[in-house]
């Protein structure tokens, strides 16, 4: 927590920032007899883009999880505006690398789930989902079905159903883990366009580090599991940074050798204990 | 074509072979010839005959696999959804799955008479297993992580039971329909051969107390016929309502 009195410059543009949107108080997770999480202490900012990075299995999903109230801890707590998180909060929308998308329904009306669950008429329904398509470029794609799409296509489709719902916070799990380099591009420029636009606060777990520097106002550390906070990295990139020139920027080659060296001796320490991903 | 071609040169030469080798080896009487069978068939299809027993039967396995059907789906969608309710029920189940249901079909005509009543419910009993196992199965195949997605998007139980369950139950639910097809015909027409007097069955049963063996294979024929019509309109209807899973045969196999 040493770097907290770099504040990121967007948490002024929101209300109430004092209060951080998401808080874990010394939480620890087990499941069973295997410990999880241990003593995760952390703040994240309304308005706020933090990364979480840490070798796999060691429980970065089970953070996201806690945070959307799927699961409880075990010992401390999670906050979600300063109160206790104890069932499922709504306030948040989840997207993991398996897209989620129902294959019997089309593009347009997969994006209509969450209207059609809180209740939306038909047109206003019908006006949002035209919105959202052209928001994400999936005009011309309205009536396929999910097993129609690329997997870039069907990234794009979960995002705009997602956003359709407006949740406040996002908890991104890997959204873009299998996708090819230049679509992994469009989609993070798209992401962190919308995100800017909007203000919401994102947790995107990610295991690449170029992706963590490239879209993190702010980069949280995992240790192996059980998992605590390792470092907490402030980037030191602006706010309406231009992803596509982004790696030619020497500031962000800087971030990146250092994000780098602070995970080496992790990923040395993994090996070590034969930890598999 | 040329499978086309190869297909009826094999019906040709099986239906020349029973026509020749039957009367050489004078086993006319228990063989028939497929002439007779032709006379036979065409004899019960102009009199009309074979249209009402056809219709009875249709109608009686129509309706237990409809009956079936229904319970099946409701009963399999109230196990998946209560877990403790499937644990309980579970031996009296598997018993019952166990138990051919033709055996039963006594005891329904004591109770049912042998009207048409009790061949709709010996097909419905037999239906019943085979869609309930099915949607019991697509029910708790739903992806737990699917279901947690969707309260995140604020969805009530009952509007999960809807927008997720049972459609992605569906496609399991068909699987046990097209399965049950055979079956619900099974099940009317067994009943019909044990007692009845009308429907396909009785039909069959009837040309064999009589020996007559040309009009026992035309009444199989018919059989055969009307369950090639019921496969039919069961896979187009689901054709029909699952258009999203005919859209991926249209993409090239790709790993
Ligand atoms: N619901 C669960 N029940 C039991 N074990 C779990 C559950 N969820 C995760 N785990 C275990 O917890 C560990 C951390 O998982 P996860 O949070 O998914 O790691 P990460 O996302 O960092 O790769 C893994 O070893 C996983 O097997
Ligand atoms: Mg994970």
């Amino acid at each position: 927590m040493q770097n907290i009195a770099k504040l990121a410059p967007a948490a002024e543009t929101l209300p109430d920032t004092s209060v951080p949107i998401v808080e874990f108080r010394n939480a620890s997770k087990s499941f069973g007899a295997m410990q999880v999480l241990q003593d995760v202490d952390l703040k994240i900012r309304p308005g706020e883009f933090v990364c979480l990075l840490g070798p796999s299995g060691c429980g970065k999903s089970t953070l996201l999880n806690l945070t959307a109230g799927l699961l409880q801890p075990s010992k401390g707590s999670a906050h979600y505006r300063g109160e206790k998180i104890t069932g499922i909060n709504v306030k948040t929308g989840y997207m993991t690398q398996n897209d989620h998308l129902l294959p019997w329904r089309t593009v347009r009306r997969n994006i209509a789930v969450p209207l059609e669950l809180a209740g939306w008429s038909k047109a206003d329904t019908r006006r949002r989902t035209d919105e959202l398509l052209k928001k994400v470029g999936l005009e011309a794609f309205a009536d396929s079905y999910p097993s129609q799409l690329s997997g870039g296509m069907r990234k794009r489709c979960a995002l705009a159903r997602i956003l359709a719902y407006d949740p406040e916070t996002l908890l991104l799990d890997e959204p873009f883990g299998a996708l090819d380099a230049q679509l992994r591009l469009l989609l993070q420029i798209e992401l962190r366009n919308i995100v800017r636009e909007s203000g919401k606060s994102v947790l995107f777990v990610t295991h690449d580090v170029d992706e963590a520097v490239a879209l993190a106002d702010r980069c949280v550390v995992f240790s192996a599991r059980p998992a605590s906070v390792r470092h907490v990295i402030n980037f030191d990139l602006p706010e309406d940074r231009d992803l596509k020139t982004l790696r030619y920027n020497p500031k962000y080659q800087e971030e990146c050798a250092r994000l780098w060296k602070l995970l080496t001796p992790e990923l040395d320490r993994q090996a070590a204990l034969g930890g598999k991903s | 074509m040329i499978v086309i071609l190869a297909r009826l040169a094999i019906l040709a030469t099986f239906l020349a072979a029973w026509q020749l080798l039957s009367p050489a080896f004078d086993l006319e009487f228990f063989l028939s010839t497929p002439a007779q069978v032709a006379v036979s068939f065409w004899a019960i299809a102009s009199n009309g005959s074979l249209f009402y027993h056809a219709g009875i039967t249709s109608f009686e396995a129509i309706s237990g696999f409809l009956l079936g059907g229904a319970l099946g789906m409701a009963v399999g969608l109230a196990f998946g959804r209560y877990p403790f309710l499937a644990e309980v029920m579970d031996p009296f189940v598997t018993t019952f799955y166990s138990l051919p249901k033709v055996a039963l079909a006594p005891l329904f005509i004591l109770w049912f008479g042998i009207g048409i009543d009790m061949k709709v419910i010996l097909a419905a009993s037999i239906v019943f297993f085979l869609v309930f196992l099915n949607t019991y199965t697509g029910v708790r195949q739903v992806s737990r992580e699917q279901l947690a997605i969707m309260r995140l998007m604020g969805a009530t139980e009952r509007q999960l039971v809807f927008t997720v369950i049972v459609p992605s139950a569906i496609s399991w639910v068909f699987a046990g329909l097209r399965l049950s097809v055979p079956y619900a015909l099974v099940g009317a027409i067994v009943a019909e051969i044990i007692a009845s007097n009308r429907g396909l069955g009785y039909l069959l049963s009837g040309a064999t107390t009589q020996f007559d063996t040309a009009g026992t294979f035309a009444a199989i024929i018919a059989i055969m016929i009307l369950a090639i019509v019921l496969n039919f309109l069961v896979k187009h209807l689901e054709i029909w309502l699952t258009p999203w899973r005919q859209s991926a045969p249209d993409r090239e196999i790709t790993v």
